[in-house]
Parts: C-alpha cells; sequence; structure tokens
C-alpha cells in the first residue's frame, strides 16, 4: 500500500520519483552484488591461504592463520616440478574445449529436431532420457564398461572425447531445444520465403538469436568435463590421459592428504575456467532481443 | 511421369526422417548407450547378484527388493534424502535465482563479476568437499574459529562428530557448489524477455514484486520447471559430497540414498540389492515427476 | 523408427568389430603386460618405471610391462569394476581388505605352484614362511605376495610425557607397557586448559578393529575369538560377556571423558595423523607409513617417539594388522600367468625390493636387502626394529573374513553401530549383542553357502599365532 501511495503522489515529479528510485534501487543491487562476491571469495581465499602454508602450519591447531606466517611456494614448486601438473592441466583443457565445441555443434541439430518437429517417438525419447537420469549412475558403472571395452575406447585419448561428448548430448540436446522453442517460427518462416533452405535459415537467421543458449550448453559441457573424476577414473589408467582431477584426487593417501599440493593445485585449475567465463558469459547474456532487433 | 512419382516419394520418405537425422546423436546416446544399462539394471534387480558369487547367479523374483524395504535404517535414509534436496536445492534454487535477477541488467565490468560470481562452478566436487571438510573442523576449523571471534557461540561446535549437525558441512558446500547452475541457466532465460515488456510493465508502474511474479516468472516458467526438476533428481542422485565430507557419519546420520547405495554396491558387491533399491528410488521419483508435471500443467508450459 | 535402431546397432557392431582386429593385431611374440598401481606416487612411478624397463632389458625382451595407476580413494571401485567385466590388468597391487572378496570372486590367481615350483621362499626373510603359511589358512592358498613389512605402533609425543610425567617415553617399556598402562596415559595427558587431547581415537571407518585388538588383549583368556567352531550349529562368539561389557566401556570412556575431540566420532587415518601432527592428540595408533607425515610436520625430532604395541596381561601383543599394506598379485583373467609371475619375482631380485622399502619405509622381504644399514638398527627404522622382532609379538587374528560379508560387518554397519555407541545412542551391551548375532550369522550362512569351506574350519579359525618366531626371523644386522 505505501509503495502504491509513494509512487501516486510522486507521479506529479516525475523527475524526483525516478532519481530517488534508482538510487535505492541501485543500493540494493550492489549490496546484493557483494554479498555474492563475498560468499565465493571466502572459501577460495580460504583454500589460496592453505596453498602457501606448509604442512605444519596447514595441520597446526594451536591458531588459525589468515595470512600465512612463513609464505611458501613450495607447494606449487612440488606441483610443476615433481608432479608435473602441465601435462594434466593441458588434457582437462583439451578434453573441456573439444567436447564442449562438439556437444555445441551437434547439440544444435538435435536441438532444432526435437524443437522444431513432430515425430514419432520424439515423447519416448524424452521419456527415456527422463528415466535414465533418475536411475542412479552407479548401476551404470559396470554395464558401460562392458559397452566401452567391445567398442575398444578403454584407456585411449579417443574414447575419453566419445564418453565425454555422448556423455553431454541428451541434457545438452533438451536444454538447446528449450532455446529453439523460445525463438518464434515467424522468424525462420520469413527466412524460408526469402529462399533459404532449412541449413541457411538456422546459419543466417536463427544462430545469432541462439548465442546466449550455445553459450549456455558451452559452459555447461565445459565445466561437466572440467569437473569430471569418475571417468577418468574408471575408464582410463593411464596417467598421460589424466586430468587435473584424478592427480589432485591421487593426493589423497591412505594415511595422509597433502593439503598444500591439493589445494594449489585446486587454485591453478580455477584460473583457465575464470578467463572462459569471463569470454563465453558475454554471450549468455547478450541477449535474444538484440539479435532480433538487428534483424 | 514415374520419375516424378519416384522423386516425390523420395523426398516424402527424406522428410519423413529428416526429424530422426537431426536427432541421431540423442537416439545414439539414448538407444546404444543408455539403454543397455537400464535394462540390466532391472534384470539384475530379480537375481542373487553378488559380484563375489557370478558363478551362482539366479533369479530369486522379488527378494532384493523385500529386503531392502526391511532395512531398520530405510526410514531414517529416506528422510535425510528427502530434506538434502529440499534444503539444497530450494537454497540453490534462491541464490541462484537472485544472482540471475542481479545480473540481468548489463553493468560496467559485468564480464568480470560473472567470472568471479561463477567460480564454484568451476570447482570439482571433492576438492569442494575436502576443504570444507577442513573448514568445519571442530577443534581448529575456521568456521568454528570465526564463529567464536564473532562471539556468535562460545564454545567450539563438533559439526562432523555431532548427529545432525554432520550433514550442515555438506549442504553448505553442496549450495556453494550448484546454485550457479541456476543462474546460468536462468540468466540465460532471463535474456529472451523482450525489454518492451519490461518498460511497459515500468510504465505501468508495477512494482519490483509484481514484475517478478506477474512478467518475469511467468515468461521463464518453463526453463524453471525444468531445471528444478531436473536439479532434484541430480541432487538426489549425488552422493560425491557426502562421502568425501563424512562418509555418511556419525551413525549414519548424514546418509542419504543413494550415498547408501553405493556403500551396498561397492562395499557388499551385492548389485542386486543395489539395483533393487535404485529402481525403487527411480520409480518413486518418476511417480513425483509425474505428480509435479500434472500439478504444474507441464505438457503445456514445460520445456519437454 | 525400427530401421533407425538397426543402422545404429550396425554401426556400433562395425566399431566392435574395428576395435577386435586392432586387438588381434597387437598380439604376436611380443607380449605387453599391465600393472595397476593402487596408490600412486612420483617416488613409486619412477620405481617401477625404472624396474619394468630393467625387466624388459635384462631379462625377457619379449615383455614389456605397462604401468598403470589409479588414486587410491578410487582404487576399490575401479579395481571391483575391471573385475566384473573380465578386465582386470596382468598383475596388480592389492589392499590386505581385499583379499577375501577377491578370491571368493576367483579374480586373483593362486600362487601355490608359482611359490613351490621357483623355491623363492628361501630367498625371503622368515616372516615371509609366517605370512604365506597364514594366508593357507585363511584363504586355502596363497594369493598375494606383499610388497614389504610394516609394522603398527603407538607414536606419542615424547615432550608431553617429559612435561606431565617427568620421564622419558622410553622408560614407559621399562615400567611395563600394557594396554591398562596406555589407557591411563592418554587420560593423563589430556590437558583441556592447553589443548590437548591423549589420543587420536578412531571412531571412523575400521574402529571395530581397534576395539576388537583391545579386548582380545584384556580378556582373561587373550587371543580367542570363537568357541564351538567344531559345531557350526552352536558356533560362538564370545567377545558378549560381562568382562567384555566392562572392557568396552572402559576403553570407550576414552572419548566419553574427553580424551579426544567430540569429532573423533568419525575420523578415519587422515585426521588422526593430521591431528597428530598438529599437534592436538598425544598419542597414535598407525603404521610405519606415517613416519612421512610426521617428517613433514613442525613436529621437531625430541617432540615425538615410538612405543610398540601394548601388550595383553600375559606378555604377549597382539596385532590386527596383515603385516603389509599393499601386496602383489595376479589376475585370475590373463593369459599370462607364468610371464606374471616371472616378472613378480623380479621385483624381489637384487636391490629391487631393498629400493622399494626404502621409498615407503618398509621393512624388505628379501634376504639379501637386510644387509643393507639403511634398515639396521643405526638407519632411519631402528625404532621399528625392536617391535618387528620382538619374542612376544603374535598375530591376531584376521578380522577380515572368511566372507565378505563378515569384512562388510566389520568395516561399514559395524562403524555406525559404535558410532551410535560413542553418541549414547546405544548401550555397550546392545552393541556386544548386535555384533554377535550379526558376526555370528554372516558366518554360519558362509559357511551354509560354502559347504567345502567346511574342511577349512579349523584353519579359519585357527589360533593366534607367533608373528615373527624368534629375532632371526627378520634378519636385520
Amino acid at each position: 500500500m505505501a509503495q502504491r501511495a509513494l509512487q501516486q503522489s510522486s507521479s506529479y515529479r516525475p523527475h524526483y520519483r525516478r532519481r530517488f528510485r534508482w538510487k535505492w534501487g541501485e543500493f540494493g543491487r550492489v549490496c546484493v552484488l557483494i554479498f555474492y562476491v563475498l560468499v565465493v571469495i571466502a572459501p577460495i581465499y580460504w583454500m589460496f591461504i592453505t596453498s602457501v602454508k606448509s604442512y605444519g602450519e596447514i595441520v597446526n591447531v594451536k591458531e588459525v592463520t589468515y595470512w600465512p606466517q612463513t609464505f611458501t611456494t613450495a607447494n606449487y614448486e612440488e606441483l610443476f616440478n615433481a608432479i608435473d601438473f602441465g601435462i594434466y592441466l593441458k588434457n582437462s583443457l583439451l578434453y573441456a574445449f573439444v567436447t564442449a565445441l562438439t556437444v555445441v555443434v551437434i547439440t544444435m541439430m538435435s536441438g532444432y529436431g526435437m524443437s522444431r518437429y513432430q515425430f514419432r517417438g520424439k515423447g519416448f525419447m524424452l521419456g527415456m532420457w527422463l528415466v535414465a537420469q533418475m536411475i542412479p549412475g552407479i548401476l551404470g558403472t559396470i554395464p558401460m564398461y562392458v559397452i566401452y571395452s567391445k567398442l575398444g575406447l578403454i584407456n585411449t585419448r579417443t574414447g575419453l572425447f566419445f564418453m565425454f561428448i555422448t556423455g553431454q548430448i541428451p541434457f545438452c540436446t533438451i536444454t538447446m531445444r528449450a532455446f529453439f522453442d523460445r525463438i518464434p517460427v515467424s522468424l525462420e518462416e520469413a527466412a524460408f520465403v526469402d529462399g533459404c533452405n532449412r541449413v541457411q535459415a538456422i546459419f543466417r537467421i536463427i544462430l545469432p538469436v541462439l548465442l546466449p543458449g550455445m553459450a549456455a550448453v558451452f559452459v555447461f559441457a565445459f565445466t561437466a568435463v572440467w569437473n569430471d573424476l569418475m571417468t577418468c577414473v574408471i575408464y582410463t589408467s593411464k596417467k598421460k590421459l589424466w586430468t587435473i582431477n584424478v592427480i589432485l584426487k591421487s593426493m589423497i593417501g591412505r594415511v595422509s592428504v597433502n593439503w598444500g599440493t591439493l589445494m594449489a593445485g585446486g587454485i591453478i585449475a580455477l584460473l583457465p575456467t575464470i578467463v572462459v567465463f569471463a569470454f563465453v558469459q558475454r554471450y549468455v547474456v547478450s541477449g535474444l532481443t538484440a539479435g532480433a532487433v538487428k534483424e | 511421369m514415374n520419375s516424378t512419382i519416384k522423386l516425390r516419394r523420395r523426398r516424402k520418405i527424406l522428410k519423413a526422417i529428416e526429424p530422426y537425422l537431426f536427432c541421431l546423436p540423442l537416439i545414439f546416446c539414448l538407444f546404444g548407450l543408455f539403454a543397455y544399462p537400464m535394462i540390466r539394471a532391472v534384470i539384475i534387480s530379480f537375481q542373487r547378484y553378488k559380484l563375489t558369487e557370478l558363478k551362482k547367479v539366479r533369479f530369486i523374483g522379488f527378494d532384493n527388493y523385500i529386503n531392502s524395504l526391511r532395512d531398520k535404517n530405510l526410514g531414517m535414509i529416506t528422510w535425510n534424502s528427502i530434506k538434502y534436496v529440499v534444503i539444497v536445492v530450494g537454497l540453490q534454487f534462491v541464490l541462484g535465482f537472485g544472482l540471475a535477477l542481479a545480473l540481468r541488467r548489463p553493468f560496467r565490468f559485468r564480464n568480470v563479476y560473472q567470472a568471479v560470481a561463477f567460480i564454484p562452478y568451476a570447482l570439482s566436487g571433492f576438492v569442494c568437499g575436502l576443504m570444507f571438510r577442513w573448514s568445519f573442523n571442530g577443534e581448529y576449523g575456521v568456521v568454528n574459529d570465526l564463529l567464536m571471534k564473532l562471539h556468535i557461540t562460545s564454545s567450539k561446535i563438533a559439526f562432523l562428530g555431532t548427529p545432525g549437525l554432520s550433514i550442515i558441512p555438506v549442504y553448505v558446500a553442496a549450495i556453494w557448489l550448484g546454485y550457479q547452475f541456476f543462474a546460468i541457466m536462468l540468466l540465460a532465460a532471463l535474456q529472451s524477455i523482450p525489454q518492451e515488456v519490461y518498460e511497459s510493465a515500468e510504465l505501468d508502474g508495477c512494482g519490483w514484486w509484481r514484475r517478478l511474479f506477474s512478467i518475469i516468472i511467468p515468461y521463464i516458467r518453463p526453463t524453471l520447471l525444468t531445471i528444478l526438476m531436473l536439479r532434484v533428481v541430480w541432487t538426489f542422485n549425488s552422493y560425491e559430497l557426502i562421502y568425501v565430507i563424512t562418509e555418511g557419519g556419525p551413525a549414519s546420520s548424514s546418509e542419504t540414498l543413494t550415498s547408501y547405495l553405493f556403500t551396498r554396491a561397492y562395499s557388499n558387491l551385492d548389485f542386486g540389492a543395489a539395483s533393487a533399491l535404485g529402481l525403487m528410488f527411480a520409480v518413486v521419483l518418476l511417480i513425483c515427476a509425474g505428480i509435479y508435471m500434472k500439478l504444474t500443467k507441464y505438457n503445456q508450459a514445460g520445456d519437454f | 523408427m525400427k530401421k533407425l535402431v538397426s543402422l545404429v546397432l550396425a554401426v556400433a557392431l562395425i566399431m566392435t568389430a574395428m576395435a577386435m582386429v586392432s586387438v588381434a593385431g597387437a598380439s604376436g611374440e611380443k607380449i605387453t603386460l599391465t600393472f595397476l598401481d593402487i596408490s600412486p606416487r612420483e617416488a613409486r612411478a619412477t620405481y617401477y618405471n625404472d624396474v619394468f624397463a630393467r625387466y624388459t632389458a635384462e631379462k625377457n625382451p619379449n615383455v614389456t610391462i605397462e604401468y598403470e595407476e589409479v588414486p587410491w580413494d578410487d582404487a576399490h571401485t575401479k579395481v571391483v569394476t575391471m573385475a566384473a567385466t573380465n578386465d582386470l590388468p596382468d598383475l596388480l597391487n592389492c589392499s590386505p581388505g581385499w583379499i577375501t572378496e577377491f578370491k571368493d570372486s576367483d579374480w586373483i590367481a593362486s600362487l601355490d605352484d608359482y611359490v613351490a615350483d621357483s623355491g623363492i621362499t628361501d630367498t625371503f626373510v622368515g616372516s615371509m614362511k609366517t605370512i604365506f603359511d597364514k594366508q593357507v589358512e585363511d584363504y586355502g592358498h596363497i594369493y598375494i605376495i606383499p610388497d614389504g613389512l610394516t609394522t603398527s605402533c603407538i607414536y606419542v609425543r615424547a615432550d608431553w610425557i617429559k612435561e606431565t610425567l617427568g620421564i622419558e617415553y622410553t622408560e614407559l617399556i621399562d615400567e611395563g607397557w600394557t594396554w591398562e598402562r596406555y589407557l591411563q596415559l592418554c587420560h593423563e595427558l589430556t590437558d583441556p586448559e592447553k589443548g590437548r587431547y591423549g589420543i587420536s581415537f578412531r571412531g571412523g571407518m575400521g574402529s571395530v578393529d581397534r576395539i576388537t585388538e583391545y579386548m582380545m588383549a584384556m580378556r582373561s583368556e587373550p587371543g580367542v575369538m570363537w568357541a564351538n567352531t567344531d559345531n557350526m550349529d552352536e558356533l560362538d562368539y564370545l567377545y558378549n560377556t560381562e568382562e567384555d561389557v566392562t572392557l568396552l566401556n572402559e576403553y570407550l570412556s576414552l572419548y566419553w571423558d574427553g580424551c579426544a575431540p567430540t569429532d573423533a566420532v568419525n575420523w578415519a587415518f587422515v585426521e588422526m595423523v593430521d591431528n597428530f601432527c598438529g599437534g592436538l592428540t598425544g598419542t597414535l595408533f598407525n603404521d610405519m607409513e606415517v613416519v612421512a607425515s610426521i617428517l613433514a610436520s613442525d613436529l621437531t625430532e625430541d617432540q615425538w617417539g615410538v612405543l610398540p604395541v601394548p601388550s595383553a596381561m600375559d606378555g604377549r601383543i597382539f596385532m590386527g594388522v596383515n603385516g603389509n599394506t599393499y601386496s602383489y598379485a595376479i589376475s585370475n583373467q590373463t593369459e599370462y600367468k607364468d610371464e606374471a609371475w616371472d616378472v613378480l619375482s623380479y621385483l624381489y631380485e637384487g636391490t629391487n625390493n631393498a629400493d622399494y622399502c626404502k621409498i615407503m619405509t618398509l621393512f624388505p622381504l628379501s634376504l639379501s636387502a637386510t644387509e643393507d644399514p639403511f634398515f639396521g638398527e643405526d638407519g632411519p627404522m631402528a625404532g621399528f626394529l625392536y617391535e618387528i622382532n620382538s619374542p612376544d609379538l603374535w598375530k591376531a587374528e584376521s578380522t577380515y573374513g572368511p566372507s565378505p560379508e563378515v569384512t562388510q560387518i566389520d568395516l561399514y554397519d559395524g562403524t555406525a553401530e559404535l558410532q551410535k555407541v560413542l553418541l549414547k545412542q546405544e548401550s555397550v551391551e546392545d552393541f556386544l549383542a548386535w555384533y554377535d548375532d550379526h558376526i555370528t550369522e554372516a558366518t554360519k550362512t558362509y559357511f551354509e553357502e560354502n559347504p567345502e569351506q567346511l574342511e577349512r574350519v579349523d584353519q579359519i579359525f585357527g589360533k593366534v599365532e607367533p608373528y615373527a618366531t624368534s629375532r632371526d626371523a627378520v634378519s636385520i644386522k
């Protein structure tokens, strides 16, 4: 009530109203934005601080130190000199990029198919996908191993690509389909009138307005592969194929955890993704309407 | 004459298989890769199927199902799972939606800000889990230290050693790690709301809450409904954080159905019992999903 | 739709066929064996790659060995998955806790003939004979060759003991180092004012083993766990008497009286070690692998020391560990068992075993390696020599086994139930009754379903054994 009264009374003085609201709205938004940064930064800061402490200081119970008493880069040196972290970083990046790009291309096709056509079996496919989500993945590990091993995919790079890509296709197709659904069919029809075929229509008309969807799928597939652990652990035993997560996991021993190096690895693993996110997210927010207006 | 008919027929066939061609990768994944494990799980659930006794595999009807239902921990563990899913997905949703709304309108350095805000999404579960386990340590964990220094608590809390509290670090880790998914998906969906709609609403003098509930939410409802459902299913089926942080303890108090299933499958190697348990959850989940779809009139509004 | 499905299947079939062709192409005169390491570390990888390369160069140019790895934390899941799909590596590392389930599943090969024919036993230290005998008793066959010998001990804070008791920690041995004394020490070292706890209490996974060891030592009839083993219908697990209730109450009082932090109810190895290294706890019961962590911590040399496992009232020392942490086994799924055995025995030739044991701080098994001063009384491992050579050391009954179900009860359900007792949700009496019921029933069921095992019943329930019968058993100078 009060708000409405305020709005009504202030409508006589549109300038003041506007400024007043702008300020409070903006203030609230800044607070919210700061809140989110703090939520994210606090644990990351803790990881970083741990990564520059010695084992002795990390497990020291006498006092919790918020800045290391003795700043050490030994954990990072161990990571790159003794453990050759670069190899795994490169592997992770390779798997994540190739998977994400391939999945974007493939799901643009399949997402388009699922969105624009009505055909027999479509409902069944969606239902089956949903059921597949609900059965715990643990139960599938052994039968999947049988399939992959019959296909000769165990312990090969090609195999990993295959597993990562096929693992992401179903969900990403559904996601992509949702974005296609939001694009009015009239947009394509206009293109058909101009004499384009479906493929041309996709590239010329739909692609620009689909950017947020593509970016979302890219981010999704990229992080899914980046964070994957079990696929690589179960289906490869060759260290040269490992991802950062597997090498980090191997720092957990039977009796002790190499905390400092583990956290150092975690911090390093964050850097490439920050760059990727910064780049890709421009497109997530690039907006459907912007594209439509241009056309 | 004949050839044109042929050509027409060919075109017709091509037209008929066109959607299948588009969907070929999806069809391959679903029928070539997913179908076998699913069918296999169903078969095994009716068998006495222990990896340690593969020579003695035999059909035993519903025994696995009956035995699973008899488990005295089942009630508590089911309740744990429900709490886990509701709390984690609920807070992930609120936080994620809030972030998406805050990021909706452009501001300076938005790209940089987003890259920072989405960092946890780039962190794998076990690293994050270990870090939170470490931080919530009852004697020298940073959380206890902060709580004491800020005078919120007067004595140290043994989070990981107290039933009922040990799940808290798991909640925190799961929420921290997962709300970005909501944020990304919802942010992308928010972009699809035409600017004119906002503007006209603003001109009509709609307040913030009204705009949220009468414009924004209805507009992104399909996405909202879909990812909410998916997230519930995924959270239900995740066990990594529990395994890393509490191992279900103390005294099974933080066990959920999926972490319980994992222990059964890989410690007892009784995949028959594990499959029966897993399929029972799947059926319950499916029923819930059915009710959910019915209640939300999903067929008209949802993404599929 | 149907056509489409058949198309997909056809594609899959073609790919399968291609894959099979490529496998066939790889076989020929030269063979490649795979070895899976379950606890990868840089030093280990270097060692194995080096040894395997030398094997190919010196012994058999036709055999190359590929070193494969899996992180320890996921090792069991992975090995089980591989085994279930007939894809085990030719040679692998096993954890002792896995052997029961692996041999029951026929995944690992019996090494009886190889051990007998090769005469390898003669090149091993005396203790190895005991380990082989014990395997034959427990499992019916020899399945594994340990990588080296380890022993459990109690790590103590020397400075705390000096401060509170005014004595050197070594004097505790002369006073009579019994379990009773140990429990008392944990109470004495506890000082909440100074933030000190007496013990890195094990409340998490595997805690049942620890209480079993304690009760085994403290009962009026030490070392015996079962009665009526000759008649399965009346098989009786003994540790469920009033005496046991008192004993268990006494042991768990360590936790209830605050000799360990509240968190300890869920502590496993990692927390136990970290908290000892960090200066929160005064004693730690663990094996030799921990030394590396202590050396990396801020504890200085005069701050810590090693005491043997406390003795029972009759002077004997019972230890529940199998004497080793990782062991080599040969897969039953390989067609190259002979070759795999040859590689395996090479690991004990020359200085290979000594080199390995230096990396891992273990006692070597090959006799020739014991000459190395590293393992002698002036070497860094001298502290453990006393214990491993003690004539009083007895091997406690293996708590893993005879069936996978028993292991399950012991490791998983048992841990959760014992935690309920620690949290006072359940009484000690109830726990012992529960444990008795389950462990007896699981054992009986095992014998019902595997009647062939009944013949070996005496061996399975065999009496406790001397661990190393004399000082010469590990002949380290």
